[in-house]
């Protein structure tokens, strides 16, 4: 099996890198997308996961995530705060309908903190989280973004050695999330 | 004579997990105040209800606070402060805006929300136009209710960025900060002599705790409920659980039933449980457990 240092050096990897980069970028390509299609991943834990490096810790399990890292449920792509709830854009907490959770006085329900998973895993186990590269798959239809979240680590979330996989300058793979793209494949 | 709400003091529920029973004291009913035996509580839409000696009594006003010899209420802007032996008023004036109350015999101490935000103000009873604001919160929903025993006012600020738990010294206007977490969010804070009382919800469980105000453990776990939201397989469908990362280790049935707002007594600790209703309303229930 490949392992991720040595797979992060082939020329497949580098080129869906690139190829799913332009295609986040410019909403899709028929040619691009049927290349994706084409590389689907051997199953892991979750679709396009290609290695054995654990999920970084996430509020509701499977490490789904925005575009800018922070956590949504995986089930249907709501946002969720650090206690696993429901929130709206400002991070309020509201029902399964989306109406906002409010006190019997009227007041809206604190919101609780909403941390970038990666920056969750940082914090737990004491190193400073960096997003490096990605890699790009077609998972249910839609093109999903699987990311690194790297720092300067011995050890993955697994708690064995970790590799460089698309972690940059010395750092290495601590943990794995993904983000699920509207772009059809 | 009793009355059917406080015919369900005497209806024992085993809350689901729950550390301790719980006695249910009034639903809907919460936001409760407590002093010795007499307990004040706040029903949504109707308003708040005095139990003393067994006997329940319907309050001329909204969101009731007892402390020392006094009690006190609102009717809109206009707050009362009275005897809470015959309930007779020995301070009315208009406050604008104001939301909660918790009071002595040397102060008044309230919530209220101006301009969007929200701010804790404290009044001497002895000079009522003297008043010092404590705190404040750029929006609504981030400062909690404020409960005050002797001359320590105690709350909750929680945010996105976690929450605390405070109090606020009248006599020497020094604040303190008694606990705070980045991970759990710690609300709604009640005092006894050197006992703390307060709600800490957690991704896997939400607990009802009763510590040393001055210590920083963890303190007894009174009552507990479910974690507010559960939790995926952690892995896909058809894939293996190799690499999975589950948040809780034991996969939580979750509720959305909420602890809220609490109050403690010699013998009893009570709390407001909120459950959702339509639109995102929650009504509330109150709680008394055992201490």
């Amino acid at each position: 099996m490949l392992s991720e240092a040595v797979a992060e050096k082939s020329s497949r990897r580098g080129f869906l890198a690139r190829t799913g980069q332009l295609l986040l970028a410019f909403s899709g390509s028929g040619v691009i997308a049927a290349a994706l299609k084409a590389q689907r991943a051997e199953a892991f834990h979750f679709c396009g996961h290609i290695y054995t490096t654990g999920s970084c810790p996430h509020p509701t399990g499977l490490p789904r995530i925005d575009r800018a890292g922070f956590p949504l449920r995986a089930s249907d792509g709501r946002s969720v705060d650090d206690l696993g709830r429901l929130v709206d854009l400002k991070g309020r907490p509201v029902d399964a309908q989306g109406d906002l959770l409010l006190e019997p006085d009227g007041n809206p329900l604190p919101p609780a903190p909403r941390t970038r998973i990666c920056e969750v895993a940082a914090k737990e186990h004491h190193f400073k989280a960096y997003h490096d590269g990605s890699w790009y798959r077609c998972c249910g239809g839609h093109i999903r973004r699987l990311m690194d979240c790297c720092g300067y680590v011995r050890n993955r979330i697994n708690g064995d050695a970790a590799l460089t996989g698309y972690c940059y300058r010395g750092r290495k793979v601590f943990c794995v999330m993904y983000y699920d793209s509207k772009i059809k494949c | 004579m009793l009355t059917a709400r406080v015919a369900a003091v005497l209806v024992v529920a085993l809350a689901a997990g729950g550390a301790s029973a719980a006695t249910r004291v009034a639903s809907p009913g919460g936001d409760p105040s407590v002093e010795g035996t007499d307990l004040v509580w706040q029903e949504p839409g109707v308003g708040g209800f005095l139990l003393r000696n067994g006997q329940q009594t319907q309050l001329p006003g909204n969101d009731p606070a007892l402390g020392d010899t006094r009690i006190a209420w609102h009717v809109d802007e206009a707050v009362t402060v009275a005897d809470s032996a015959t309930l007779t008023p020995v301070l009315q004036e208009a406050i604008p805006g104001v939301q909660k109350l918790a009071v002595s015999d040397e102060w008044l101490v309230y919530r209220i929300a101006v301009s969007g935000k929200e701010e804790l103000r404290a009044q001497s009873l002895a000079d009522p136009t003297s008043t010092k604001t404590l705190t404040q919160a750029k929006a609504p929903g981030r400062l909690g209710r404020p409960s005050l025993s002797d001359d320590l006012v105690l709350y909750h600020v929680a945010g996105p960025g976690g929450s605390a738990l405070f109090f606020y010294d009248l006599s020497t206007g020094k604040r303190r900060q008694l606990r705070s977490s980045k991970v759990a969010q710690l609300l709604n804070p009640a005092r006894l002599g050197g006992k703390l009382l307060y709600v800490r919800l957690a991704r896997c469980s939400q607990q009802l705790r009763l510590g040393a105000l001055d210590a920083n453990g963890a303190g007894r776990v009174l009552y507990k409920l479910p974690p507010l939201a559960g939790q995926d397989a952690g892995h896909e469908r058809s894939h293996t659980r190799q690499g999975e990362h589950l948040p809780c280790a034991h996969p939580p049935k979750p509720t959305s039933r909420m602890l809220w707002t609490t109050a403690l007594s010699g013998t009893d600790a009570y709390v407001t449980v909120l459950r959702p209703g339509s639109g995102g309303r929650m009504t509330p229930s109150l709680l008394a457990i055992s201490r």
